[in-house]
């Protein structure tokens, strides 16, 4: 198969498979093109953030229109990590790397423990809550009206996404639906819809750098770009109709792989 | 919240920019890179300022992966003039936040990047 045409069907996955789950697809799309095309890892990152934001506007396109997402929620966590991915680079400098991915791989493990437990105890629950104007989400004809909780901590914790993003090379999502859901108790389809399109503004902040040094191959970046905006928009429709457990129950898989990964980086082996 | 004429920018408004932007860019790099694909195409690897004065498919190459990662600066702008006509000042005030820091993060990567 013609090296173009897989680099466009990776993409094509992680478009998919990000909408769906509200992530960049980062986390597949820099080991696809590090280990599979063995681009150096700072192009394959420079390439992984202009798809987060190729994710994001295919995807967030149809979920803004469909009420979706929460477009009041998503901008006020959006400054949180939009600083905290500006910022990621300097705290990236005084902590270990090692130490970091094992607080990682600990937070995703509670991550994907909670969420699991969430999901088995009341799997399509709306929630209510202190905060009625973030209900805007709830015009989708199809979700429940909800209201989020602990707005305060989760400004807070959107800044530690952020902040995360940066430091580990991950994409926001993974970060910010937990917090959408588990913090906030937004219902994982909002909570995926929002977090999808935060994580371009997150991915953006990021992704100046490495286009104007020079980091990211245009020929490389072109078709992985195009097969992600495909990708986004099927994810996208996808997960409207996808059941609120089987969304759970995908994020847990992907939370507890990214764990795994970042255990061996802890441990020396990745 | 919606005008007279019942368009609303916090959500017709994004949705517009998104739709429209991103077919925009991906139209412009789909292009480039069947220019490319059928006539040949130099190293991609160069800084952007330079790929978009390389000519031919780069150049349309660099102008589509520009014009895509602008689109969340036209997000916030129409959010910001959403949350203006729908009188929401704290709100319109951290989406004008938010887009001077991704304002402030472009200037930056392009003046870096011309120093160096």
């Amino acid at each position: 198969m013609p090296f173009d045409l897989l680099l466009a069907l990776s993409g094509l996955l992680a478009g998919a498979f990000g909408a769906m789950l509200g992530l960049g697809g980062g986390i597949l799309i820099v080991p696809i093109l590090t280990l599979g095309f063995d681009m150096p890892l700072t192009a394959a990152v420079g390439t992984s953030l202009i798809c987060v934001i190729a994710t994001s506007t295919g995807g967030a396109a149809v979920n803004v229109r469909a009420g979706r997402a929460d477009v009041r929620l998503g901008i006020l966590l959006g400054a949180g990590t939009v600083v905290g991915a500006l910022t990621g680079g300097v705290v990236a400098g005084l902590l270990p790397e090692r130490v970091l991915a094992a607080l990682f791989a600990l937070l995703m493990v509670y991550t994907a423990f909670t969420m699991a437990r969430g999901a088995l105890r009341r799997p399509s629950e709306p929630s209510v809550t202190d905060a009625p104007e973030n209900a805007a989400a709830s015009d989708g004809a199809t979700e429940p009206a909800y209201r989020t909780r602990r707005l305060p901590a989760a400004v807070g914790g959107s800044f530690v996404a952020g902040n995360v993003s940066g430091l580990l090379g991950v994409g926001g999502g993974i970060v910010t639906v937990p917090l959408l859901h588990l913090v906030m108790e937004a219902p994982m389809r909002i909570a995926v819809a929002t977090s999808n399109f935060m994580i371009g503004m997150t991915a953006a902040a990021g992704a100046y750098a490495y286009l104007f040094r020079g980091d990211v191959d245009a020929t490389v970046a072109a078709p992985v770009v195009l097969g992600v905006a495909a990708g986004a928009a099927i994810g996208a429709r996808l997960s409207a109709r996808l059941r609120q457990g089987w969304l759970i129950g995908l994020f847990v898989i992907v939370v507890l792989y990214v764990a795994f990964q970042m255990a061996m980086r802890a441990v020396g082996s990745a | 919240m919606s005008d007279r004429d019942g368009f609303d920018w916090l959500s017709d408004g994004i949705a517009a920019v998104l739709r429209i932007g991103t077919l925009v860019s991906v139209g412009i790099i789909a292009v480039g890179y069947v220019i490319g694909l059928v006539g040949g195409v130099g190293d991609g690897q160069r800084p952007l300022l330079e790929l978009i004065g390389g000519g031919g498919p780069l150049t349309m190459l660099g102008v589509g992966l520009l014009t895509m990662t602008l689109l969340p600066v036209g997000v916030l702008a129409a959010a910001s003039i959403g949350f203006a006509r729908s009188g929401e000042r704290s709100r319109m005030l951290t989406s004008v936040a938010v887009l001077g820091l991704l304002l402030a993060s472009l200037a930056a990567a392009a003046l870096l990047a011309q120093a160096g």
